[in-house]
């Protein structure tokens, strides 16, 4: 019988067979990748912002070590509290002398747009399951919601592992960070700017999105309303630049 | 300790106000649609905040540095839509002023 490369009936037994164990491994093998796509994307946007999370924990930390505040709570205050601003306050405020309901209070300002990344994230924890949406927000941080708000075509059960692996992989980076800065801290090189990485990370991630005249509108607004407000209450310019850039953007749009 | 427990708390509770207490689909439709636009209102914010801190307490000379190299930086990431090389040249930026 003659063979027709076009038809695999024509192929002999031991071709055929060997044709089917390779479309086996094929297949294994993007089964494989599949599997294990949502984590190797977390890991490469870790690494992306991971220069600016490390600037921004060594900071943190050398500032705990300064102020005098407990190795332990320092440390431990990274991956409970985690949200670097948030905390940052709080240590200040207590080593200030603040009582313990005005350091929380004003900390949480400070975490308020915690809220808005909620909000904006809420589509995306719907159709999880109830452990998922209980737990796996405590993840929510500005590099994290940034990040996978960047990755919008994740569906539900690969958005779950990629969100845990992101959460996961940053937690790590950043808890890490303020270990080194308060436990080496006075031993490190004196570098004032340190906190600028951070800055030029978020610079990195804020170009990409001005696309359009709404996004632009937001991101003007958003950091005019912060940069005024921050100046005279660094606490609330943040959450008080976010609100002014949504409303920019909305008002743009239409 | 109490204070990093009790901010753990608080700030577990923001996280997930929207996503199980009150999930976003009830909130108003106009408001929803709004918050397309916070990534780059929040980014610009966060940029802004911090340069404000950075400035206002820099020396004059380095303040003029940190803000041309921010626009640099800005420039760059639009070319270059990588968030590492951004990282790197503040890495550089920060090296240059210390040491």
């Amino acid at each position: 019988m003659e063979i027709d490369l076009h038809d695999f009936s024509t192929f002999p037994p031991p071709a055929r067979q060997a044709c089917l164990k390779r479309a086996a491994d094929l297949w294994g093998m993007r089964s494989l990748l599949e599997r294990t796509a949502p984590s190797v994307l977390a890991l490469r946007d870790t690494a992306s912002v991971a220069l600016g999370l490390v600037a921004f924990g060594v900071t943190l930390g050398i500032t705990i070590s300064a102020l005098g505040f407990g190795a332990l709570p320092g440390v431990a205050g990274a991956p409970l509290v985690y949200g670097g601003s948030a905390q940052l306050t709080a240590v200040t405020l207590i080593h200030q002398g603040a009582g313990l309901v005005a350091v929380v209070a004003s900390a949480a300002i400070v975490n308020s747009r915690l809220l808005l990344y909620s909000a904006s994230l809420s589509e995306r924890f719907r159709d999880q399951p109830v452990w998922f949406r209980w737990l796996a927000p405590h993840f929510i941080i500005d590099q994290t919601y940034l990040l996978s708000n960047a990755r919008p075509s994740l569906d539900a059960r690969s958005f779950r592992r990629y969100w845990l692996s992101l959460g996961s992989f940053v937690l790590v980076v950043w808890t890490l960070a303020v270990a080194v800065g308060v436990l080496a801290g006075p031993a490190l090189p004196d570098l004032p700017y340190l906190v600028f990485v951070g800055t030029a990370m978020f610079l990195g991630m804020l170009a990409p999105r001005l696309v359009s005249r709404p996004a632009v509108a937001a991101a003007v607004a958003g950091g005019l309303v912060a940069a005024v407000v921050g100046f005279i209450s660094p606490e609330l310019g943040i959450v008080c630049g976010a609100v002014a850039g949504v409303l920019a953007g909305s008002a743009e749009r239409r | 300790m109490i204070a990093m427990l009790l901010l753990g708390a608080v700030s577990w509770v923001l996280r997930i106000a929207f996503i199980t207490l009150l999930p976003a689909d009830r909130l108003p439709a106009r408001l929803k649609s709004g918050l397309e636009y916070l990534a780059p209102a929040v980014l610009a914010s966060i940029v802004a905040v911090e340069l404000v801190a950075l400035v206002r307490d820099a020396q004059p000379a380095d303040a003029g540095v940190l803000l041309a190299a921010g626009a640099a930086i800005g420039i760059v990431a639009y070319r270059t839509r990588n968030v590492s090389i951004a990282c790197a040249l503040g890495v550089g930026v920060v090296l240059i002023l210390g040491l």
